[in-house]
């Protein structure tokens, strides 16, 4: 379960699922792209910092929007999407 | 405690140990990054430490960035949005259970690393749906995602076709014959034709399935489409649908039964007719 639905239901303590995880909501979306030298640009696409008319892509091999980022793997960047398949994908990973 | 986590901690001056309740653990397994404005800057609950971004100074702000990069380079910490987390959570329940753990623990060596994925999606989707959730979205993403194979997939797991496949596969396993490529064959036809398909529930009588058949050449007539197929699974299901078959042939000679097939106790039943059904049987 994860700290956020806790916060919600403090009564609920049994331990996370997910291990060595960071999870961010939201509003700290563009903290974490920052900190990995990522940016957005003016049609809400992720690209590199250092080169902002690069996109970056998903693991789907598409352009991603931060609006669709589900999260970010080590294995250089590894920016999956946060629709079903993509999840799935991830939780494999995450095994 | 990770390394960046320590730094990070010592950055806002949070007392670890102090912070401690009974319940809580020592061994950090997750951090979560928030801004929700009645969190407070920093806690800890179970084997999660919670930061509040948003009541960091802008110099802490600008001291947790690298800090936040230590995480994913050095630590190997995966970001994940807090929704796709949950989602990940609800997926790993879902699959731990028996009807779930059975559907895809017998399938998952026999259908293609595609289909398998899409079956995966479409057991999630009927999950919440039937948890009253709106699965449009879901639906969408295993469309845009799979194709019409993935939409046909979801429908026959909505329609509850996969719940009888583990129990049919064990039988079909028993007979003289029996090849994984066979039984994915016969897996790749069926989900190719479920467009014109039918599926009798095991427990209506040979009345109820004779309504249903009729309404399923109804509807597909309806549509210019002149073939019916029927699936059953289990002896009743043989008895039932034979029974049926024949009993609308009889009423109605312009159907045409072209083919029976039956694996272990699945029988498939083609049926075609001429677009004049529809008036016929609407009369």
């Amino acid at each position: 379960m994860l700290f956020y639905m806790r916060r919600k239901k403090l009564v609920l303590l049994k331990p996370s699922m997910l291990k060595n995880v960071v999870t961010f909501d939201p509003g700290a979306r563009d903290l974490i792209l920052d900190a990995l030298d990522k940016s957005v640009d003016s049609e809400g696409f992720i690209v590199e910092k250092q080169n902002l008319s690069k996109r970056v892509l998903s693991t789907s091999g598409e352009q991603i929007k931060a609006s669709e980022l589900g999260a970010v793997k080590k294995g250089s960047f590894r920016f999956f999407k946060k629709d079903l398949p993509s999840v799935i994908s991830l939780s494999d990973e995450l095994k | 405690m990770p390394e960046w986590l320590q730094k990070l901690l010592e950055l806002v001056k949070f007392d670890f140990s102090a912070n401690l309740l009974k319940t809580d653990k020592v061994e950090v397994n997750q951090t979560h990054i928030t801004t929700a404005p009645e969190a407070p800057t920093i806690r800890v609950q179970g084997d999660c430490v919670e930061i509040n971004i948003s009541k960091l100074t802008p110099e802490q702000i600008k001291a947790v960035k690298p800090l936040l990069r230590e995480a994913f380079d050095r630590s190997n910490q995966t970001f994940i949005a807090s929704k796709t987390g949950e989602q990940i959570e609800e997926l790993k329940t879902i699959e731990a259970s028996p009807q779930s753990e059975k559907i895809l623990s017998s399938l998952r060596s026999i259908i293609s690393p595609e289909d398998y994925s899409a079956l995966r999606s479409a057991l999630f989707l009927r999950s919440q749906y039937a948890a009253g959730k709106n699965v449009y979205k879901l639906k969408y993403e295993i469309m845009q995602r799979f194709g019409d194979r993935g939409r046909k997939i979801t429908n026959l797991c909505s329609a509850g076709y996969f719940d009888d496949i583990p129990d049919q596969l064990e039988k079909a396993k028993k007979s003289p014959g029996f090849t994984q490529d066979k039984f994915r064959l016969s897996f790749d036809k069926f989900v190719d034709e479920s467009a014109f398909a039918i599926f009798v529930k095991a427990h209506s009588s040979t009345k109820e399935t004779e309504t249903q058949i009729v309404r399923g050449i109804k509807d597909n007539s309806s549509y210019g489409l002149q073939r019916l197929l029927i699936h059953g699974i289990g002896k009743e299901n043989l008895t039932k649908i034979r029974e049926a078959v024949t009993a609308i042939i009889k009423k109605h000679p312009k159907i045409t039964k072209v083919k029976e097939e039956q694996v272990g106790d699945a029988i498939l039943v083609d049926l075609e007719y001429p677009s004049s059904i529809h008036e016929e049987l609407q009369a």
